[in-house]
């Protein structure tokens, strides 16, 4: 691994206990089950990590959020890719997403980088480099090429000029609407959010088109869109 | 020290210290190490002094598409596992031998090997 620099990402401070102790608790995303296995072994004999879960897909990551990873360690190859960070994000706020097997080269890091994770280890890493980077990124640090740092640097400087991704509306939602909010973007039809949430589904309706309407869009997917920087994808507002 | 004389074929440095892992911290032998004698990530230029090393093991990774060249220059006493391309099984030493790719089952084939080497 050629790294070379080292970047604060701002990680929570919250994540870091203390320098024997660096997370609560982890999951690990992947299909492959040696990797899932091998990796729990390893953190958890390395790093005092205490790894809570393990999911193959993304409906077993869905059910590990109510234990309320302070970690999520994601092998790229998921299906969905980048998007699986934002989806994450949405439905367990208060994880720090670790992509781990990335092509490191400015395309991939800036796409991953986007989509919201807080750190990555590249697809050269080996496994000490793999438990270094996942202690650093802990403390909120990232250690990447210049090139790497310097295209982040370009791009933060461009989304800078541009408008904020969410308007202020936003935080007019009320408790209820940012939690469907997040359901919404997390891919769920009204039908899932009504019973995850022990609610009708003329209920849900009703907040989904309410929120669509605080935050002037037209369709549940122009969410999502927004959240990754204006990229829509056609999809209907009645997801049920 | 107990060495395994391996050589990885397209097998990622992650993938490569998980194994080692596993040679090192599970298989119940005393000081059991994975020694990589030779680590091929391009399958157009292969170290020409290949067939002289006679390595105990050869693993070929999820990439490395190559089991008919890599057999073509293993010794006799030389066992080949191929991990499949989405690491979900792993394949040999012989010919029927194709298991699920889990902690247990590659802790099991190295132990094996470790034990007829």
């Amino acid at each position: 691994m050629s790294a070379v620099g080292t970047i604060n990402t701002g990680l929570a401070e919250g994540l870091v206990a203390s320098d024997s102790k660096l997370f609560k608790n982890a999951l690990i995303i992947s299909e492959v089950r040696f990797l899932r296995d091998s990796l729990v072994a390893i953190l958890q004999r390395e790093t005092s990590l205490g790894v809570c879960a393990q999911a193959a897909t993304w409906e077993q990551a869905l059910a590990a959020q109510a234990s309320q990873p302070a970690v999520v360690l994601l092998d790229v190859a998921f299906p969905g890719g980048a998007k699986t960070v934002a989806q994450l994000r949405c439905v367990m706020p208060q994880s720090s997403i670790i992509a781990f097997g990335i092509h490191e080269t400015e395309e991939h890091v800036l796409a991953w980088a986007e989509a919201g994770i807080a750190g990555y280890v590249p697809n050269t890493a080996s496994v000490e480099d793999l438990i270094s980077l996942v202690e650093q990124i802990s403390r909120g640090e990232q250690s990447c090429p210049s090139r790497i740092a310097g295209s982040l640097l370009r791009r933060i400087a461009s989304a800078a000029r541009r408008a904020p991704f969410l308007p202020e509306s936003s935080s007019a939602l009320t408790r209820r609407e940012s939690e469907i909010m997040r359901l919404v973007i997390a891919g769920y039809s009204n039908k899932d959010i009504a019973r995850q949430l022990r609610i009708s589904l003329g209920t849900t309706k009703s907040h989904v088109h309410n929120l669509l309407g605080k935050l002037s869009l037209r369709r549940r997917t122009d969410v999502m869109a927004r959240m990754r920087g204006g990229r829509h994808e056609g999809i209907d507002l009645d997801g049920s | 020290m107990r060495e395994l004389r391996t050589v990885l074929v397209m097998v990622s440095p992650l993938l490569a210290g998980l194994i080692r892992y596993i040679v090192e911290s599970r298989i119940k032998q005393p000081r059991a190490r994975l020694s990589i004698i030779a680590d091929i990530d391009d399958l157009e230029h292969w170290p020409p002094d290949l067939g002289d090393m006679q390595p105990d093991l050869i693993i070929l990774g999820p990439s490395g598409n190559a089991a008919q060249r890599a057999a073509a220059w293993a010794g006799v006493d030389t066992r080949v596992l191929t991990l499949s391309a989405n690491l979900s099984r792993v394949s040999g030493p012989g010919p029927d031998e194709v298991d699920p790719l889990t902690l247990d089952t590659l802790t099991q084939r190295l132990s094996d090997i470790l034990q007829e080497t």
